[in-house]
């Protein structure tokens, strides 16, 4: 079976995937894997840009998102034409170019957003694992090819079972059983610095203690006065900053439910 | 050898009325200053293109008729690349025996040359320095066109073009940071801002925005996001020009039209175009509409969103 592994860490957000998927399918016809993909518009594998936290502690990363091909696919049943949408013995998830009838059930029953319509053709189509190459002999697709910082990975699942065992799916609650696994997804964090208003210095060495729900996470402020508390589950924390001969500060219920937080500059 | 690729150039379209390509151009001059031999060097355009072939150091990789058939040639990484001596190894190892070209043949950090010939140039100075304001720039927050343009400008080298090069490539088009889908369906130039500055002039991501100072007006999409600093706007040079009102307000995004005219000094004819102050405003649809109005030819150019301007917007005829 056929998977594919990202690791988000090592993605500079070059955006080769994108293009060299849209090189492949754009004007090409791969009947019966898929007909060509229009001009614009579709983004069978699309990068996605995500921004975390504030000026100027910001931290940026890309993900590329493509057709899951989801173990248990909620197009399949979406679809009213008999076998139109079908799962390879490899995996992939295709959607037969021909028998389908526009009727755009799949489009919305997808979660990921991963299937695009073709006004023009009138068909629903996506990312098919480049599986027209594979069956020629490809060992994989060409944004996997194309990707130069080898972020992008395809191969059988035995192989690539560690790195699917440290990564995440995307949306796992929706149970679809997702073939596309990326590692290295960066969590929220909380971060600022601590400074001594009266020297208009920073302060070195704080201790800053973030807490929730009875667990508590220890740092001290680094050269620059800055202290980070990365890699944080979403939830609300409390913060409690000290630093010897300055009155302790603390910040309550800090959400990083979707966003992380800078706290800018903090006067002890 | 310094690249990758070499290819032939060939010609886009037919030359149409009196219009001449850059070298024909300049050999017009040569000829009224009778110095059209020396120009050419006796060689026709075409012996150039050869001899460009003969001194690109590929010329025994790649036959001349090989390359003239097929275009182009991907030069192939050397073997053993790595094994390749370190740019200025010579120098490191023995800078008295392997001199530099400078008078002391050694890195220079304050120039003698300079300060020799140019002793009054207080804008190029020998030493590399922090000018805050001089007789051809005054483009700090400290200025006082800063209460009017509150805003530092930073324009780059795009990501997606090379300078106005390759404006009009559909997949790059797509990509958040090459251009921004304004509401009327055009694809402008981003125009970055922090969301602090954009909220203090009422501007939301994708709104179309103007950039401007006294020397004129750009239109851009704008781009909301923490990946700038408050007080900062930041537009990539080499948009394609898309004017609205000649000289005075552009559509397309090419912000160098509002850069500083001036050169880097009086004796110097560096650019000084990549940081200076700007204001932005939001552009309203009632402010399009009257633009729209007013100059109903400019938005007549033939115009394709994945493509930008065509190449009927500018030429009325001829081509092939």
């Amino acid at each position: 079976m056929k998977t594919f592994a990202i690791d988000i860490s090592i993605c500079n957000g070059c955006y080769n995937c994108q293009i060299a998927c849209k090189d492949e399918h754009v004007a090409n016809d791969w009947t019966p894997y898929a007909k060509p993909q229009p001009e614009t518009g579709h983004f069978w594998l699309k990068l996605k840009e995500n921004i975390r936290g504030t000026v100027p502690k910001v931290k940026m990363h890309y993900v590329a998102v493509m057709c899951m091909h989801c173990d248990n696919p909620p197009c399949i049943p979406s679809c009213h034409i008999k076998d139109a949408i079908y799962k390879r013995e490899d995996g992939l998830v295709i959607i037969d170019p021909d028998k389908c009838d526009g009727c755009r059930a799949c489009v919305e029953a997808c979660p990921y957003d991963a299937i695009y319509f073709n006004e023009d053709t009138n068909i629903a189509q996506k990312c098919t694992g480049c599986a027209h190459l594979l069956d020629d002999g490809w060992k994989e697709p060409r944004c996997v090819d194309a990707c130069p910082t080898e972020a992008l990975k395809f191969g059988e699942e035995s192989d690539l079972k560690d790195m699917i065992a440290k990564g995440v799916t995307l949306n796992p609650e929706l149970k679809t059983g997702p073939r596309v696994h990326y590692l290295n997804m960066p969590k929220q964090f909380v971060g600022g610095t601590v400074y001594d208003p009266k020297k208009e210095e920073i302060i070195m060495g704080a201790k800053c203690t973030l807490s929730a729900n009875g667990t508590k996470l220890m740092v001290e402020t680094d050269d620059f006065g800055d202290f980070w508390f990365e890699e944080l589950k979403e939830g609300i924390y409390n913060l409690e900053i000290e630093a010897k001969g300055f009155s302790t500060k603390t910040f309550n219920d800090l959400s990083t439910i979707g966003k992380s937080v800078n706290l800018g500059d903090i006067p002890l | 050898m310094q690249y990758a690729m070499i290819h032939l150039e060939e010609k886009g379209v037919d030359p149409i009325g009196e219009s001449k390509s850059d070298y024909e151009a300049v050999g017009e001059i040569a000829k009224k200053l009778g110095l059209y031999e020396q120009y050419t060097g006796g060689k026709t355009v075409d012996e150039w293109i050869k001899h460009g072939y003969e001194t690109s150091d590929v010329d025994d990789m790649v036959s001349w008729e090989q390359l003239k058939e097929k275009g182009y040639y991907v030069v192939p990484t050397r073997k053993d690349w790595e094994e390749d001596p370190a740019g200025m190894i010579a120098f490191y190892n023995d800078p008295d025996k392997n001199p530099l070209s400078t008078p002391s043949g050694k890195i220079e950090f304050y120039s003698e040359r300079l300060a020799k010939n140019f002793p009054d140039d207080y804008e190029r100075t020998p030493v590399p320095q922090w000018i805050e304001k001089s007789e051809s720039h005054d483009e700090s927050f400290s200025s006082e066109r800063a209460k009017k343009y509150p805003l530092l400008i930073m324009t780059n080298h795009g990501r997606w073009r090379i300078h106005a090069q390759c404006d009009d490539i559909p997949w790059t088009r797509e990509i958040p940071t090459c251009k921004v889908k304004g509401e009327d369906g055009y694809m402008y130039e981003p125009c970055w801002l922090n969301p602090k500055t954009a909220a203090e002039r009422g501007i939301k991501d994708g709104d179309i925005v103007r950039v401007f100072n006294e020397r004129g007006s750009v239109l851009c999409g704008a781009r909301v996001w923490e990946r700038l600093m408050a007080q900062v706007a930041y537009v990539d040079h080499g948009a394609r020009t898309d004017w609205i009102i000649p000289g005075k307000l552009d559509r397309g995004g090419a912000i160098n039209l509002i850069s500083p005219e001036m050169i880097t000094s009086k004796n110097c004819t560096g650019q000084a175009t990549t940081g200076y102050l700007v204001e932005v405003e939001k552009v309203t649809m009632a402010q399009m509409k009257s633009w729209r109005d007013q100059y109903p030819e400019a938005f007549e150019r033939e115009y394709n969103p994945d493509s930008g301007l065509c190449f009927d917007a500018w030429v009325e005829k001829g081509g092939n």
